[in-house]
């Protein structure tokens, strides 16, 4: 009981954080206020689902009966025009559990028949157990989750107690929500670990070193000019060798930062990182 | 019917493909909006690479920070510990943690400082000074207080008027030219400084 309770904090802290990047990223107002919508179905459906425990090999029809319904009915109350139109026009020739059972596999998909799946599986995955994510399908290698097979939709450097120390970095699976540590220069797309290949996109200012600071955990120098970045604590980290990048959050930047909340609203980033002929490893929820 | 080249046609073709990719779901104001945000954010591109603190024999594990300037030189933004590494997990002493300073304090001395014997302060001198000052002071003090035997009547054949204490950061090859090289002169008094 006490560990669902922790869990449930998650999606408090995804909902505050929502409500503040909300008022502080205009411009990613619209996604936000879906995403926000959307999780409180999808809180609603990890509560059932931890209480019911779907088993592995029912993971499909049970979302497909259960969580689907909500889903559909936010997506249609909440979503923007052509979410709306796409979710009705494949509903009437597509079956939800197909859909499902096609993100499971790891097969390639519509993108809105990829939300569909993935935002019905995603809190059912989140509140069950190794055993039963290890039933997706996926490889088990070093860039995919080592419980569900999902490859990573973002990077995150874990918080430090330490101001003179430098959290590992972990990779948060897009599909069960499972985090897991990856090497810090390492292409979460193809391993590359050529540190030359892997160029860091990130916006002036934000370096230690630019804040007036020699040590990065701790504060900038106060007298010098402050940083006025929109995203002082998201990155870009890219591959020359696959063009392909994944978003980085780093939590020592900003404690209050919730990585697949902030992922989401880093619009600019994603437009950026395309501009430049990168593609994501795999879009996020919103389709970025 | 004005033409179009295949430069302009490739162009429009991408920035086309790249809108609809963006608004796949149809989030078009926040995409719109972005755009906006987006045009105006400075953003540039660094690269991470690994090295080890230059200052005691643990040898952690650090990550650089830098970026390529317009003028070609390499500005270095950030130092950290590197959280990949067995040695360091990420973690560093206060020391290694500016590191950083070693590159970019403006406090840095740049050329070795010399006081002449009862002058009050520093100047600025070449290497080539120090360098002839300090073998002139070895040959001298070598000279002055090398002994070739003991009270016993022992052959000793030993400098007993210079001491060398090793860096930190030698390397193996390092420390063993440098014991090579004091043995060669006769001291005895060798000591490594092997931690901060």
């Amino acid at each position: 009981m006490a560990a669902i309770l922790t869990t449930q904090d998650v999606w408090a802290d995804r909902r505050h954080r929502v409500k503040e990047l909300r008022a502080r990223q205009g411009f990613a107002r619209q996604l936000l206020d879906f995403y926000g919508a959307l999780l409180a179905v999808q809180e609603k459906a990890y509560v059932e689902a931890a209480s019911v425990r779907p088993a592995g090999r029912n993971l499909a029809s049970y979302c497909a009966d259960v969580v689907v319904p909500g889903i559909v009915d936010v997506s249609l109350f909440a979503g923007p025009d052509q979410l709306r139109s796409q979710l009705l026009h494949r509903l009437e020739t597509e079956q939800p559990l197909r859909m499902i059972e096609q993100w499971i596999a790891g097969d390639s998909q519509a993108m809105v028949d990829r939300y569909l799946a993935r935002a019905s599986l995603g809190p059912v995955l989140e509140a069950l157990d190794a055993e039963a994510r290890a039933t997706c399908g996926g490889p088990r290698d070093a860039r995919h989750c080592p419980e569900c097979g999902g490859p990573p939709q973002l990077s995150y450097f874990e918080r430090s107690a330490d101001d003179l120390a430098t959290g590992p970095r972990r990779l948060l699976c897009a599909r069960c929500g499972a985090s897991w540590g990856y090497p810090r220069m390492t292409c979460p797309g193809c391993s590359e670990d050529e540190s030359t290949k892997l160029p860091v996109f990130s916006e002036y200012g934000t370096a230690s070193g630019e804040r007036g600071s020699v040590v990065r955990g701790l504060p900038a120098d106060p007298v010098a000019d402050p940083v006025h970045a929109v995203f002082p604590h998201v990155r870009i980290e890219a591959c020359e060798s696959c063009r392909q990048y994944v978003l980085s959050i780093d939590l020592a930047t900003d404690r209050a930062a919730v990585p697949v909340v902030d992922e989401v609203a880093a619009i600019p980033l994603d437009l950026y990182a395309r501009e430049r002929g990168f593609t994501k490893v795999i879009p996020n929820l919103m389709g970025f | 019917m004005p033409t179009v080249t295949r430069r302009e046609f490739l162009k429009v073709g991408v920035a086309g493909a790249g809108a609809v990719a963006a608004t796949g779901l149809g989030f078009d104001i926040a995409v719109a909006e972005s755009t906006r945000v987006k045009q105006n954010l400075r953003i540039a591109g660094a690269k991470e690479l690994h090295s080890i603190c230059p200052y005691c024999a643990v040898g952690c594990s650090l990550v650089a920070y830098t970026r390529q300037k317009s003028n070609g030189t390499t500005e270095l933004l950030q130092i950290e510990g590197d959280p990949d590494s067995p040695v360091n997990e990420g973690r560093l002493c206060p020391k290694g943690a500016t590191a950083m300073q070693l590159a970019i304090s403006p406090r840095r001395v740049e050329s070795p400082q010399y006081r002449a014997s009862g002058a009050t302060g520093w100047k600025s001198v070449s290497w080539d000074f120090v360098l002839d000052k300090i073998a002139n002071n070895v040959k001298a003090s070598r000279d002055a207080s090398f002994i070739t035997t003991d009270g016993n009547g022992s052959t000793v054949n030993r400098c007993e008027g210079i001491a060398f204490a090793g860096g930190a950061a030698f390397s193996s090859e390092e420390g063993y030219f440098a014991t090579k090289l004091m043995r060669g002169l006769g001291l005895v008094h060798l000591e490594q400084q092997a931690r901060v």
